[in-house]
């Protein structure tokens, strides 16, 4: 931990290099988990590291940088999401969200992904899917999930039962639609 | 049926996509960024050069036909207002004929609350002149008092400039009110201390406009139905820390009333409120209405009292929509003094 500090404190950029290097997937991914969007994902995983390129001296060590990385990946989703334009964009969407068509990016997306596994994840709506990712893929802990997600331990562990929940009757629920 | 595989978060812990998306492409764009950061100073003297002499024809355009009048200070029988509640010296807040409400105590006398009357205007001047509209009849009062309320509490007739949106509402004795109607049509009211204006009671409606505000709003103070508001497309960012949080009943619109009080926030207030949520084949709409006072302020049986007649009539009480009282529209404005001469008519 305390080397991981010492190495984003005095980042050059050389560090930072090195930091897309390890990081770059983590980010990129868990802004497409996010987004749902590749092309969304690209501009949020690059304002992450700008922002950690910035504001490296907020970096106190307490989480583990790809932890403390997570949670800058939140926050500038979260500004896009809740940007004008994105916000005209849902409105627009929204009464079609229920369509059962997919469109051609999400469709390769979906095609592209590892495992089936992911492919339901991925289906889960955003809090479910991400709090499964930030345990299951992650590995964060209860605490830092908590701390992440900005909820009580409690919230922070009947969501992940929820979605746990959610992710079972989602794969039964396409079994029996498939079959 | 099969089931999920029982490994399948273990599976989880393998990288979703076989392929980079983080290329290098990206990576150098991060570097470029951060290298040759925008040209904002060049770029804020471009839009200054195009913007400023706009801004110069409109001001010359705007003075040279008039159309400023209301700015300058030059009465203008054509516009609401400027957007304020009270463009006439004495609308809002003005003390009207008391209100009478029922006693609390079966052998108590009617308990009289000041009725102060607030000229709710339009967000958004529409162009056209106001309409001079009736007040609304109002309904006796139903809903019992405690006798000490009298001092402590106000009934605020709040009454559109455009003849809809006219409600009553409780609120502790003295404080000011500023009533605004959207441009989408939903309304509100806010009270402010004035011996501690960080002490506010804000009372909010959708009035079935913006079906965003209204979903994303149920979710946050009904989390029961966060999930729901989700699915619809308006999910809870951020929510809301409850201190303690009720449900007046099981069905029907007290299983759709919320008493809340919240954390104290970080200046250290106390917030207490209400919601109300309506389901119409239409869309939705809520109401709110909260408390932000310091610890004990106002008392507690006042409190209940604003609070417990929200949630007794559902929201603010509506009044009957008032339009013309002859088929056409009076271009004339309406007064403060017309509204206040009105009340006293109605007692």
């Amino acid at each position: 931990m305390s080397m991981e500090r010492n190495n984003v404190a005095t980042m050059s950029a050389g560090a930072l290099q090195t930091l897309m290097e390890i990081y770059g997937e983590d980010v990129w991914n868990y802004a497409f988990f996010l987004s749902r969007s590749s092309s969304a994902a690209d501009d949020i995983a690059q304002e992450t590291f700008i922002r950690a390129y910035k504001y490296m001296h907020a970096f106190r060590g307490e989480a583990s940088v790809k932890t403390w990385l997570l949670r800058i990946t939140r926050n500038r989703w979260y500004t896009y999401h809740s940007s004008s334009f994105m916000k005209r964009v849902t409105l627009l969407a929204a009464p079609d969200s229920t369509r059962t068509a997919q469109s051609a990016e999400n469709a390769y997306m979906d095609e592209s992904l590892s495992s089936e596994v992911w492919q339901l994840v991925l289906r889960l709506p955003r809090k479910y899917r991400e709090i499964l990712m930030l345990h299951a893929h992650y590995e964060m802990t209860m605490e830092e999930l908590a701390h992440t997600l900005n909820i009580s331990l409690s919230a922070a562990k009947s969501r992940l039962h929820r979605a746990r929940q959610k992710a079972s009757e989602y794969w039964e629920k396409e079994l029996n639609g498939n079959g | 049926m099969a089931r999920l595989p029982h490994d399948w978060e273990k599976r989880l812990q393998e990288s979703p996509f076989a392929d980079r998306h983080f290329t290098e492409k990206l990576q150098r764009n991060v570097n470029r960024r951060l290298n040759h950061p925008p040209q904002r100073k060049l770029r804020r003297w471009i839009y200054a050069a195009v913007i400023l002499p706009l801004v110069a024809l409109v001001l010359v355009i705007g003075y040279s036909s008039g159309g400023f009048s209301s700015l300058t200070g030059r009465p203008d029988h054509g516009a609401v207002s400027s957007g304020e509640n009270s463009p006439d010296p004495g609308a809002a807040g003005t003390q009207s004929p008391a209100l009478s409400f029922p006693s609390a105590d079966p052998s108590g006398d009617e308990v009289q609350l000041p009725l102060v009357a607030v000229l709710a205007v339009p967000s958004v001047d529409d162009g056209y002149p106001a309409v001079r509209n009736p007040v609304p009849a109002l309904p006796e009062m139903t809903f019992p008092l405690s006798a000490e309320m009298a001092d402590q509490l106000q009934a605020t007739l709040v009454y559109g400039a455009d003849g809809k949106s006219s409600y009553l509402l409780l609120s502790p004795a003295g404080w000011v009110a500023s009533a605004v109607i959207g441009a989408n049509g939903s309304y509100g009211l806010t009270f402010t201390d004035p011996a501690d204006p960080a002490q506010t009671l804000a009372y909010t409606d959708t009035n079935w406009s913006c079906q965003g505000c209204a979903i994303s709003d149920i979710g946050l103070y009904f989390p029961e139905k966060a999930d729901w508001a989700e699915d619809s497309g308006f999910p809870v960012y951020v929510p809301l820390h409850f201190k303690s949080r009720e449900l007046l009943g099981t069905g029907g619109a007290a299983g759709r009333t919320v008493r809340y009080a919240l954390q104290p926030d970080k200046d250290g207030l106390l917030a207490d409120g209400a919601a109300y949520y309506e389901e119409g084949s239409w869309g939705y709409l809520i109401r709110r209405i909260e408390l932000r006072h310091a610890s004990g302020i106002p008392e507690n049986a006042a409190m209940e009292s604003i609070l417990g007649f929200f949630a007794a009539v559902h929201g603010a009480l509506i009044l009957p929509e008032s339009g013309p009282e002859s088929g056409e529209a009076d271009p004339a404005p309406y007064s403060t003094s017309d509204l206040l001469s009105t009340l006293e008519q109605q007692g």
